[in-house]
Order: structure tokens, then sequence, then C-alpha cells
């Protein structure tokens, strides 16, 4: 029930992806499949076109499978994508001025965490030896 | 007449959680000694009424009462009756009162088991009675269930047929035991900060509340992601929803809890720390609960549409959290004595494990909240979603599953990391082969097969650990400690090999056609109609097919539709063996005739899922094994306090 009311409104738009034609390389295809995985279907909550059966989601596969037979890479079909939608469509939101405390506070975090706890370490692990038995200050 | 009994019973409840704390933190010290048994019994009366208000909602939907404007919202005549009753929490009001309950129940349930008049019992009667009477306060001013409607309308709206599902009877009280658990400890923390008591004994006393919150949330976080791959369709189990977030929020600071407090326990160390996580953890699973409720993360508009809701939920946050923050702030132990424990100790390892988690909880928090804090500063809209999680929270995780594999490797006190590994030898080459197998098998990213192998070194270790403890005398905190971690780790092997393996095929047929995958063959057999209790449903027929050619299991996906709600949902056939799922999903190919829609073909979507099942399989070991933990835990505090009473210590005594 925890996603029910947040989101499974959207879910019944977003059933599972139609079918469309896939390209004729395979390569190409798994490159399609894994581009679908990082675009967020506009009209979802937390779906990617991958997984969504809106039609906007199934006009974004024909687009993105048209640009890559094309030739374009990833990258410019993303920023295509990402001009055109605004960064809403990217699931994995670009480094950018704006997304530097999201993409850097969590390792900021394990650092600092981690030197904490190194010197925690050292100083309760200081007085392993039995000579120094008595209490630090 | 229920519905205003119910309210009635509402207001009851309030009334005697308000007493509960004023019996309290009211009147004179000296009459301490009459005023706790008018705690306990308030705390009694508020689950009785608390109780008594529950059911007569339920009653309302069980009758489908339809003068009731939460019953008309979600429920409809034609519902089976199961699902009529499970309706009753199926919608933000009912959730709430149950919410309350729990909190209530719980309440109760510890004040009943309150032998000594100890203050810190008192004290934290007086702080389960105000979060009571503050949730109970909301749901009976901003959130009531018992509305009426005139003139009543002749039917239902129907429930979202998405939770007319066994999911949805069992996977919502079960969170929730995890979630309103997580204020026991919380409550606890408190008293025993105030009444300067964070100690060994404490850490006791407050464990088996901290297990089994942690239990339920194991068990109710895995229903979840079940009833998510059962009943979505598309294949998937977790996808990092805000809503799954706020979940497993509470989830990682309360595992880090539960272990911080066995090293309290033991060696007296991480006081503070503990408190902390017993803090953060109850003011996690409020975020989570009132929060996503409350629409805020979902829709910042939400706030607009109910701005008293949204309000008196913020206010209630600020209010529980601040306060709790205050009195930590003001309260805490002074680091006098300082513990010793050498760096590859299993209180070292236990400390690492801790931050790993910590730091996984404030990543997931920060993706699920940055999207609404740009939101509030005015940015452009930006999504946080999958890939960046598999990014951040991923890895942190995967250090923090190594950590979890040196644990019961490690000694308490003493040891070096050699000694410890080299006592995991065995687990660290099965590991290490693991790992590498999964690389060759999926050359693409490391951090899979790191994380098959962080599995495999926890699976293995415990298994040594338990082979070890068989030959003297296994205890029933060992059966826990084994069930617990390797339940995780299987559950992790599920999701790597999921992750990694996967493999899936859309294609479009007529009856006769097979579609293959791998070493599946699966023939549409076509279309049938079908009729249920309150839908409508093609249902495909799908033959599998052996090696021979000859019919081995037949599958009958469906597409439903409901009229009440006019929603059509996907019933996934899933045909599951204990290495892999095949899930089968069939859905309509329309055309656009005009003004009408009329359907055109069918297309069916496989997907193979190896080794999905072991993630439930692990999920539910884990959960049964942390509450037969939290029972080890109560048995021990028992035969302590009886103990402390046949052989009375000046510590036994209490205020």
């Amino acid at each position: 029930m925890r996603l029910v009311l947040a989101a499974c409104s959207f879910m019944l738009l977003c059933g599972f992806a139609l079918v469309e034609t896939p390209l004729p390389d395979p390569a190409q295809e798994a490159r399609a499949q894994t581009l679908f995985k990082q675009l967020r279907c506009p009209t979802c909550i937390a779906q990617s076109i991958h997984d969504s059966n809106a039609d906007i989601a199934s006009d974004l596969r024909v687009l993105v499978r048209e640009r890559i037979a094309q030739g374009q890479s990833d990258d410019q079909i993303k920023a295509y994508l990402s001009a055109r939608y605004g960064d809403l469509i990217l699931l994995k939101p670009p480094v950018k001025t704006r997304t530097l405390p999201l993409w850097f506070a969590p390792w900021i975090l394990f650092l600092g965490g981690g030197i904490a706890v190194f010197f925690i370490l050292r100083r309760h692990g200081a007085a392993q030896t039995p000579s120094d038995d008595h209490d630090h200050p | 007449m229920t519905a205003e009994l119910g309210f009635l019973a509402l207001l009851l409840a309030l009334a005697s959680a308000l007493t509960q704390s004023a019996s309290v933190f009211l009147g004179k010290r000296a009459s301490a000694r009459t005023r706790f048994p008018l705690a306990i019994t308030a705390a009694q009366a508020q689950a009785a009424a608390a109780l008594a208000a529950f059911a007569f909602l339920l009653m309302s939907f069980a009758s489908s009462d339809f003068s009731v404007v939460t019953v008309v919202a979600n429920s409809h005549s034609t519902k089976p009756i199961f699902y009529k009753i499970a309706a009753t929490w199926g919608n933000h009001e009912g959730s709430m009162l149950l919410w309350a309950l729990l909190l209530s129940l719980y309440g109760a349930f510890y004040a009943s088991v309150q032998s000594a008049f100890s203050k810190e019992s008192r004290i934290a009667l007086g702080i389960m009675g105000l979060l009571s009477a503050g949730v109970f306060a909301f749901i009976a001013f901003a959130s009531n269930p018992f509305l009426r409607v005139a003139p009543a309308p002749v039917d239902g709206r129907g429930l979202n047929p998405l939770l007319q599902d066994i999911g949805l009877i069992i996977h919502p009280p079960i969170l929730y035991m995890g979630y309103v658990g997580m204020a026991v400890p919380f409550a606890l923390a408190l008293a025993g900060l105030v009444s300067g008591q964070i100690n060994a004994d404490w850490a006791r006393r407050t464990k088996p509340w901290a297990m089994t919150a942690f239990g339920f949330l194991t068990l109710g976080i895995g229903l979840g992601s079940w009833w998510a791959y059962r009943e979505l369709g598309w294949g998937g189990y977790w996808f990092w929803d805000p809503v799954e977030n706020a979940s497993l929020l509470p989830w990682l600071i309360g595992g880090a809890m539960v272990h911080s407090l066995m090293v309290l326990e033991r060696r007296g160390g991480f006081a503070n720390w503990t408190v902390i996580l017993a803090i953060t953890g109850f003011s996690l699973s409020l975020i989570g609960t009132f929060i996503v409720r409350s629409g805020l993360i979902t829709s910042v508009h939400a706030f607009a549409v109910d701005p008293a809701r949204g309000l008196a939920i913020l206010f209630y946050l600020v209010i529980v959290i601040g306060g709790a923050t205050l009195l930590f702030l003001l309260y805490r132990k002074p680091a006098t004595q300082t513990v010793r424990f050498s760096p590859a100790s299993r209180e070292a390892m236990i400390l690492i494990n801790n931050l790993v988690m910590s730091t996984t909880a404030a990543t997931i928090l920060l993706g699920t909240l940055y999207p609404l804090l740009i939101d509030a500063f005015n940015g452009a809209p930006l999504s946080v979603g999958a890939p960046f999680y598999d990014a951040t929270a991923l890895p942190l995780f995967v250090v923090g599953m190594a950590a979890m594999g040196l644990v019961p490797l490690a000694l308490w006190r003493k040891g070096s990391l050699m000694q410890a590994l080299g006592r995991g030898r065995l687990a660290l080459t099965l590991a290490l082969i693991a790992a590498t197998l999964t690389y060759v098998l999926h050359p693409h990213g490391i951090l899979g097969p790191l994380a098959m192998g962080a599995a495999v070194f926890i699976a293995a270790g415990v298994g040594q650990y338990g082979y070890q403890r068989q030959r003297s005398t296994m205890r029933m905190q060992d059966i826990s400690l084994i069930m617990g971690h390797l339940g995780l780790a299987i559950a992790a092997i599920g999701m790597v090999g999921t992750a990694l393996f996967s493999s899936e095929t859309t294609m479009v047929v007529r009856p006769g056609q097979i579609v293959e995958l791998g070493h599946i063959k699966a023939r549409f057999d076509g279309i049938t109609q079908k009729r249920g209790a309150n839908f409508i449903a093609d249902r495909a027929k799908v033959d599998l097919l052996g090696k021979d050619g000859k019919v081995s299991h037949t599958l009958y996906p469906e597409r439903r539709y409901y009229p009440a709600s006019k929603m059509p949902t996907t019933e996934a056939a899933i045909y599951s063996t204990p290495l892999s799922d095949l899930h089968v999903t069939v859905s309509a190919l329309t055309d656009k005739d005009g003004q009408k829609t009329r359907i055109s073909g069918w297309a069916l979507r496989l997907y193979l899922r190896p080794l999905i099942g072991w993630i439930w399989t692990g999920c539910a070991l884990a959960g049964f094994g942390i509450l037969l933990g939290a029972l080890a835990a109560a048995r021990a505090l028992s035969r302590q306090r009886m103990q402390a009473k046949l052989s009375p210590t000046p510590e036994g005594a209490m205020t």
C-alpha cells in the first residue's frame, strides 16, 4: 500500500510497455533498451519509459530508436531530450551546480563519517595493551 | 450509529492518552506511586477505545454504509467481503486510524509488562501518551474517518483495484507494526536520557522493542515489494519510489540501532550514538508515514488542497523531532569513560556497518527530498530515480554488507583483521569464487559481482558460526543472528541475480503462435472472457512447452477492468521455480476508429527473472529471525527481573 496512494493511479496508465518494432541491429537495440531505463516517463511518477504503457512513453521509445538508427550517441539523445522536456526526463540527474549537493553529499558524509570512525577506533584501540589498562582522560 | 460511536471512541482514546501523559507529567512527585497505576490504566483504556473506534470503522466498511464519506470514496457494494474489510485501511483516514491503533496497542502492552515503578517507565509512558494524543487529535479534527454525507449515495466509488489483492490485506498492518514499533525505543531513549540511565541495562530493556519493530519492518517491506511484483505488472519489485524509500529509511536506521544496542549491552559503549539512532529511527518513521500520506512528496500542491491537514502534520513532526533533539542536547551522556576495543573487534565492525547504513539512509533521504528542495527554491524540476540510487546507495550498501560479513567472524573487544579473515578464509574463498563466477557470466560492471561476493561471504560466515556453535550450545540469539544475516544474504543474492540475469521479450501474438525466451517456449492459445465478482477480464491461455513439445504448464494472465472505479489492471501469471520466475502479462493492442476504440490484437510480455523468489524467501527468513531475537531478548530480560526480585540489589530496586 505504500506505493498505492502516491503512485498507483499513474501506474494504471503505465501498465506495461506496448509493442514497437525493435531495431534490426541487436547491439543498437540493446543500447535503446538501456537508454529507456534512464529516461522518465513524463506523465508517470517514478517509472521509466521502458516500463511505462503511456502513449508519451511509446512515442519517446520510437524517437530514441530513430535517433540511435541515425547514429546519434547516447549523450546526444539525452541532451536533445532534456532540452525538450527539461532535466525532469533524466532519472539520473545530471551533475550541475544545482545538483552538486545531491551527488556529493553522500560521499562527503561517508568520508567524514569514515574519518570519525578512524579516530574513534584509534582512541578505543589505543588502550589495548594490558599495561595501559587505566582510564583515559 | 456506528460512525458516531466510532467518533466517540476516538475522542475517548484521545482523552485516555491525555490522561496517561498528564498523570505522569503533572502533579506532585511524591504521589508517583498512585499516579503510575493511573497511567497504566489510561494506556489500556486508550487501546480499548482505539480498538473500538477501529472496529466501528471496520463495521461501516463491512456493511457498506455509504453514508460514511470514507466508505463511499473507497468501497463498493460488489466487492468481495474480504476486500471490503481490507478497504478499512486501504485509504488515508483508515490507515491513520490503524497507525494510531497500533501505537496505543504498543503503549498498552508496554504498560502491562512493567512490574517496577521506575522513573524511566513512567516517563516512557508519558511520552507515548503524548505521541498518541497528537495522532488521535489529528485524526479527530483533521482526518476524521467517520464523517457522514447526506444524502447517502446509492453506491461507493470503489477502491483502487490494485488494492484488491491479498497483499493489501496483510502488508499495511505488518509494515505499520514496524513503523509504529519504532515509537517504543524512541520513548525509552528519551526516558532513559532524562532519568540518566542510558547503560547496558537500558539496552537490555530496549532491545526486545527495537528488534520487534525492525523485524516487522523487514517483513512489511518484503511483503510490499512482493505485492508490487505480482500486481503492478511490469515484472519489477522495487523502483525507488518516494513511498518505498520512506519505508527503507527507518529499516536502515533500525538495523543500525539493533546492533548498536548490542554493543551497549555487551560492552557499555555507543550510548549516545544508540540514542541518536532511536530518535532518528522514529523520526524517519514519522516522516515516512506522514509526509508521504500528506502528499507533500508526490505533489507539493497536495498541501494547498488541504492546508489544515498538511500543517497539522508538519506541526506534529516539528514538535516530536524538535523536542526529542532538544532533550538529547540537554541530557546527553558526557563521554567520560572510553570503552576499549581493537579496530578489528566485533564492536568496530558494527561501528563501520552503522556508519555505512546511516550514510545510505542519508543518501536515500536526500534523493527523496531533493526534487522537493529544488522545487521550493524554484529551480527547474528534476527527477531522482533508480540510476541515482544505483550509483550512490547501492555501492554503500555493498560496503556495509562486507562489514556485516565480518561481524560474526570478529571477536568482542579484541582481535586483528588478519585473525578475523583467517577464521573466515573458507567464507572468503567462496565469496571470491562467487564474485568471479558472476563477473564471468556478466562482465559488465563490478558492483553486481561485488554484491554477490559480499552476500556469499555473509552466508558462509554465519554458516560457519552456526556450525561451530552447534558443537557447544546453540542459543536462541544465535539462531536469530544466523536467520537474520542468512536471510539478508539470500535476499541480496536474489536481487543481484535478478538485476544481472533477467531477460524479457514482448511479442504481438495470434492464437497458436509460440514466443521464445531463452530456453522457454510459450504458446499463446487465445483469449476468453471471464467475469469476476466486481470485474470483467480478458483471460489469456498460455501453454509452456517442454523439451518434447508437450504442454508442461499452463498460465492464465489477465487484463481486468473494474467498472466501479473505471480502471483496468494487469494480472500477471507467474510460474515460479526455485531458480527463476517466468512472469507473463497480456495486453491489448487498440485501434482508434474515429471515436471508438477497438481491440485489434494481443501482445504477450514474458519476463524471465532468475533467483527473484530468493528475495522474499530471504526477507521472510530475516524478518522471522529478527522477531525470534526479540523474543529471546524479552525472555532474557524477564529472567533477569526474576533474579533481581529473588535477590534484591540496590540497583535492582528502582525508584
